[in-house]
């Protein structure tokens, strides 16, 4: 177990390697140009490339990406454009506030969304399956920042209890943890929903069944517990989707996260950040896949590597 | 019992008194300034600063020899005064005494050097160098003269140092921090306020500066700033009471803050030109006749209704009324017919197909989609083409070869930051200003008004130099290489009882005299 997951560890590398050409490459091909941006709408083209010096950007491109690789391998992520700050500083002081709105959204939307499945399978072509399938559906084509803007408008402004946007004390989490999590509650609900009924028709449910064991048995030991793996493996992909922070929803709640650093950095052709922020969401993603694939084991002992 | 209530009633009043006095002791309580920003400031060293809305944070923090005032007059404040010699090459500016930066520091004459100095030295590649390549050097005269020695003639100094990034900064501050990536971080100057602490994307926050040189003022003991990207959560946040302002308001969401009787707002005229630029070099468009029917065939001011609420005047010149040196032109009537005889005359009567670029911004497509319908109604059938800033700045303003531009008209604002003729008209009138150079991006050349642009800096003279800007700005306004739209307002939403924080003409927030009443 300890093998395997060091074995995928290291596996990790030259993934990780083959992103950094491709995103390398991209931010290169994009349009546009980081100097003129970093010199300001009325500079001059003298002063654009003075900027141009100034940032490094004349210099040949293998150079550019060597140069980062090898700086990257010191842990050194380079200097922002925008701001002149390590990038790793900035990137560490926005990772919390998305980790918070991340763990928050997910705590509510997989209990609900695993719950709310659990609750329609069971009630399956019945109205309450219906009802809940049905609020599923309008929490997935709910466009976030529309809910956004109405909890904003008709529960911040007129009571005062929450903030309307920004994050200064853990009660600031509630809303956008609300909006954020709303689409991965409805995506877990049909999920769960599906998984558990594909599980229930199985044999040896019917045969749980059949010996007599309690209603409480059968759903969660031997239902549930058979579902868990597909879902577990969608609730990884939620959270990595949580963690990378969502532009949209950052920018509505003027959320001090990732998701706010991604669109401010491309706004300003920032390449040292978004460089490193995509890194680091690929590397978050890898590192998800892995824990879901360790879980697997947890959850189902057949699929225990030795 | 009547006794006893006189009795406690007295006590009260004595108590009340006591607390009057102690009020009047303090006559206010420490007050804070909440303000919510578009976004968040790139830093707080003003000569390597290029975006407005750090400009306007640090203007709390530093300040500079002269300064615009609410109607964008030069107005002395770090100075006293000013002589120039005749051809305009030479500056000797008187600075006020008795200033100390807030880190007790003397601001004199060679304080004023080193930041002038500092400004100038183009190997240091700080965004703002190239404002201040013209300085050749400055010499101190005594301890609160200096002169300003320039390379060549270049009337326009003065405006260029109440530019927003001409500030003093403490020079034991820029002794402390040689590294620029410090220095943002830790700015000291003469200002109202003090810096206080920088938390990027959450918020950044100013003190009021006990020594400030102002006898009185600030009236406020702190200004906190909120990066609000998302227009309308700036608006909620104003309507919840979490912040005193808005910077800036959206015309759209004007009325909402309008009707709601706990705010209201501060609307004062931008400098910021708004025009549709006509590609010169184009065949048909290298034609004044068509170029003139375009400025006939658009009625600026719906699209002044239509894309900023009404707020903001039409275009009467060139450059926007707000601008030293502006002269006013004979308007161009909205007149399709006229506009279809232009047309005719130039043998197009059966009209032209032209691309029209813009930004993807909403409000700039809504704005394009007018100029379509008007142009269709003359028979000039646009297609409009919306494009992110980095497409932008690769196929318009990074267009290495003016003769293979693609683009036929591109909607477009230009807002001159040192508030004055030149800084108006050079960079996007003048033959060298030709994009890539500069953002002369109508690749428009006349060599009459390139004379009057040069003529008018190589003088201090004003009146001379009204003189050659009036007649370059009539020049322009026959030649019509774009179509002259307008200039909108600048707004800001407030709670009642907040005054003195509103837009400056180019854009910037001021907040240095804010207080409630």
């Amino acid at each position: 177990m300890l093998i395997h997951g060091l074995k995928r560890l290291l596996g990790m590398i030259p993934v990780l390697f083959t992103v950094s050409i491709l995103v390398f490459a991209f931010i290169k091909l994009m349009p546009g140009d980081p100097a003129r941006i970093y010199a300001g709408a009325d500079a001059s083209l003298e002063a654009v490339e003075a900027a141009r010096h100034t940032l490094g950007l004349d210099r040949p491109l293998p150079m550019q990406y060597f140069d980062w690789l090898a700086s990257l391998a010191q842990g050194d992520l380079g200097v922002t454009y925008r701001t002149r700050q390590p990038v790793s500083e900035v990137i560490g002081a926005s990772f919390m506030p998305s980790l918070w709105l991340a763990l928050a959204s997910f705590c509510w939307s997989a209990l609900a969304g695993i719950a709310l499945g659990v609750f329609a399978a069971r009630r399956r072509g019945r109205w309450q399956d219906y009802g809940a399938m049905g609020l599923a559906v309008s929490g997935i084509s709910l466009p976030p920042f529309w809910l956004g803007l109405l909890l904003i408008q008709f529960v911040a402004v007129p009571f005062g209890v929450f903030a309307t946007s920004g994050f200064e004390r853990p009660l600031d989490l509630v809303l956008p943890a609300i909006t954020l999590g709303s689409a991965v509650a409805a995506v877990m609900a049909r999920f769960t929903r599906s998984a558990y009924l594909e599980a229930a028709n199985e044999d040896y449910v019917r045969t749980a069944r059949a010996k007599g064991l309690t209603q409480r048995m059968v759903v969660w030991k031997h239902t549930m517990r058979n579902a868990l793996i597909p879902i577990v493996t969608m609730l990884g992909l939620q959270f990595g989707f949580l963690l990378s922070g969502s532009i949209v929803i950052e920018t509505v709640f003027s959320w001090p996260g990732l998701g706010w650093l991604l669109i401010e950095s491309i706004k300003s052709q920032d390449q040292p950040v978004v460089q490193s922020l995509v890194l680091l969401f690929v590397t978050m993603f890898l590192v998800i896949n892995l824990a879901v694939d360790l879980l697997y084991g947890v959850i189902n002992p057949t699929v225990r590597h030795t | 019992m009547p006794t006893h209530v006189s009795r406690w009633m007295q006590r009260s009043l004595l108590a009340a008194a006591v607390c009057a006095c102690a009020l009047n002791a303090v006559p206010s309580w420490a007050q804070d300034l909440r303000i919510a920003l578009y976004a968040d400031a790139t830093g707080f060293d003003p000569h390597d600063t290029s975006d407005t809305l750090s400009y306007s944070v640090q203007s709390g923090i530093f300040e500079r020899l002269f300064q615009f005032d609410r109607e964008m007059k030069v107005i002395p404040v770090l100075a006293t005064g000013y002589e120039a010699n005749d051809d305009a090459t030479e500056f000797t500016i008187t600075l006020r005494q008795g200033v100390e930066f807030s880190d007790a520091t003397p601001f004199n004459a060679a304080a004023a050097k080193a930041n002038l100095d500092r400004l100038a030295d183009q190997s240091l590649g700080l965004k703002r160098n190239s404002l201040f390549s013209m300085v050749d050097r400055v010499e101190i005269l005594d301890d609160y003269r200096i002169k300003v020695v320039l390379k060549r003639p270049f009337g326009a100094m003065i405006n260029t140092l109440a530019h927003p990034s001409a500030v003093m900064i403490s020079p034991k501050a820029l002794a402390d921090h040689p590294s620029e990536d410090e220095l943002r971080r830790n700015p000291v100057g003469t200002g109202p306020f003090e810096f206080a602490g920088w938390e990027p994307g959450r918020q950044i926050k100013l003190v009021k500066n006990p020594q400030y040189w102002k006898e009185g003022w600030p009236k406020v003991d702190s200004v906190v700033f909120y990066p609000t990207p998302e227009a309308s959560t700036r608006v909620a946040r104003l309507q919840a009471g979490e912040v005193d302002a808005v910077y800036p308001l959206p015309a759209e969401l004007t009325q909402v803050v309008e009707r709601n009787p706990k705010l209201g707002i501060a609307r004062d005229p931008g400098i910021m030109q708004y025009f549709l630029a006509i590609n010169n070099l184009k065949p048909a468009l290298d034609d004044v006749r068509v170029r003139q029917a375009f400025n006939h065939a658009i009625d600026s001011r719906v699209w002044l209704r239509a894309v900023f609420g009404d707020m903001g005047t039409v275009a009467t010149a060139p450059i926007a009324d707000g601008v030293g040196f502006y002269a006013a032109q004979p308007e161009y009537a909205y007149d399709p017919d006229l506009a279809r005889e232009l047309l005719r005359q130039a043998g197009h009567a059966d009209g032209l197909d032209l691309q029209l670029w813009t930004s993807n911004e909403t409000s700039d497509v809504r704005a394009a989609q007018i100029f379509k319908q008007q142009l269709g109604q003359v028979g000039v059938r646009v297609s409009v083409v919306p494009m992110d800033a980095g497409a932008r700045n690769e196929r318009l303003w990074g267009n290495k070869d003016p003769e293979s531009a693609q683009y036929d008209l591109y909607y477009g604002g230009w807002s001159p930051s040192t508030g004055e003729a030149d800084w108006a008209l050079r960079p996007v009138y003048a033959t060298e200003s030709w994009t890539p150079t500069s953002y002369n991006v109508a690749y428009y050349s006349n060599p009459e008004v390139d004379q009057d642009i040069q003529a008018a800096l190589e003088t201090a003279d004003d009146e001379v130099r009204a003189a050659h800007y009036a007649k370059a700005q009539a020049q322009i306004w026959q030649d019509a290489p774009r179509v002259f739209l307008g200039n909108p307002d600048n707004v800001v939403g407030l709670t009642k009882g907040l005054n003195e924080v509103y837009m400056l003409a180019d854009r910037s927030l001021v907040f240095d005299q804010a207080n409630f009443e």
